[in-house]
């Protein structure tokens, strides 16, 4: 969480998504009668992002693991008695609490929109 | 927002949000990131780590986008086969009218879910792959001595060479 491009790629989903909501042509819905905070649009914001975010997701869970090998860390890690779950598990779930509060803007626009 | 659109702003409602969060985001971060985990711990290669998702990324555009146009009347297996879920909700919501769009959550098909099993069985498995990660400090370093052999055994070789050249 101390990462800086944690808070970077937070910024730049909770702009999209705004921008989504409240400029009309930023988003995918563009003009007509479909309400931009509405179910329809808001399901399309988040499948999108998601599927742009495959690359910053690869990059959040890939690098969890990544630096112990770089930093050669992994040596201090391995003389305590760690479990294969625990160590792998933790990453993995550090990985995934980070990536969901990347992906939680969607809702937190809703506070910002009106 | 000052600028935004009045008209075309609904009432507020929290549902709306944390359906599809629930639905569709938080299951791709769960089946991708795993998938990527799993990679990443077994491979243990920045390049591939950041590339993995640029590839899979474009990958699937490419197969989305084909799927996309060519408008097939068939959509049910082009969308159960679909990870990021991008045909599928063009499929399920292709004939929503106006009311439906702005009103109901965003419908939730059975290929959804078996889309959902399917990415959640794709991610235990990589857990499972897991098992494969050697889990101590000397398997890992062990690994890279293939490649320091063959090195060590041509640099034997040159030495000797070297000493058969210098007898002679």
């Amino acid at each position: 969480m101390r990462a800086i491009s944690t808070y970077v790629y937070f910024a730049i989903w909770f702009l999209m998504t705004l921008f989504a909501v409240s400029a009309t042509d930023f988003g995918p819905i563009g003009a007509g009668k479909v309400l931009l905070n509405g179910p329809f649009a808001l399901a399309i914001f988040c499948v999108q992002l998601t599927a742009f975010g495959t690359v910053i997701i690869s990059a959040i869970f890939g690098t969890s693991i990544l630096r112990d090998f770089q930093l050669d860390t992994y040596q201090l890690i391995f003389t305590k008695p760690l479990s294969k779950s625990a160590y792998l598990g933790g990453r993995w779930a550090g990985s995934m609490v980070v990536s969901l509060f990347i992906s939680r803007d969607c809702c937190s626009v809703a506070q910002l929109e009106r | 927002m000052p600028w935004a659109d009045k008209d075309r702003m609904g009432p507020f409602n929290v549902w709306y949000y944390l359906q599809p969060y629930l639905t569709i985001t938080a299951v791709q971060i769960f089946f991708l990131g795993s998938l990527f985990f799993l990679v990443a711990a077994l491979t243990r290669r920045i390049v591939i780590v950041y590339l993995q998702g640029v590839v899979i990324f474009a990958i699937y555009l490419i197969g989305a986008i084909f799927v996309l146009t060519n408008r097939g009347l068939d959509t049910f297996w082009p969308s159960l086969f679909d990870p990021l879920g991008i045909v599928l909700f063009d499929t399920t919501t292709r004939y929503g009218r106006l009311p439906t769009r702005t009103r109901t959550c965003w419908f939730c098909p059975a290929s959804f879910y078996i889309t959902v099993c399917c990415g959640s069985a794709w991610g235990c498995l990589s857990h499972r792959h897991l098992h494969f990660f050697p889990m101590s400090a000397e398997q890992l370093t062990a690994k890279r001595l293939p490649v320091a052999i063959p090195s060590a055994r041509l640099a034997n070789r040159k030495m000797k060479n070297r000493c058969a050249i210098l007898r002679r």
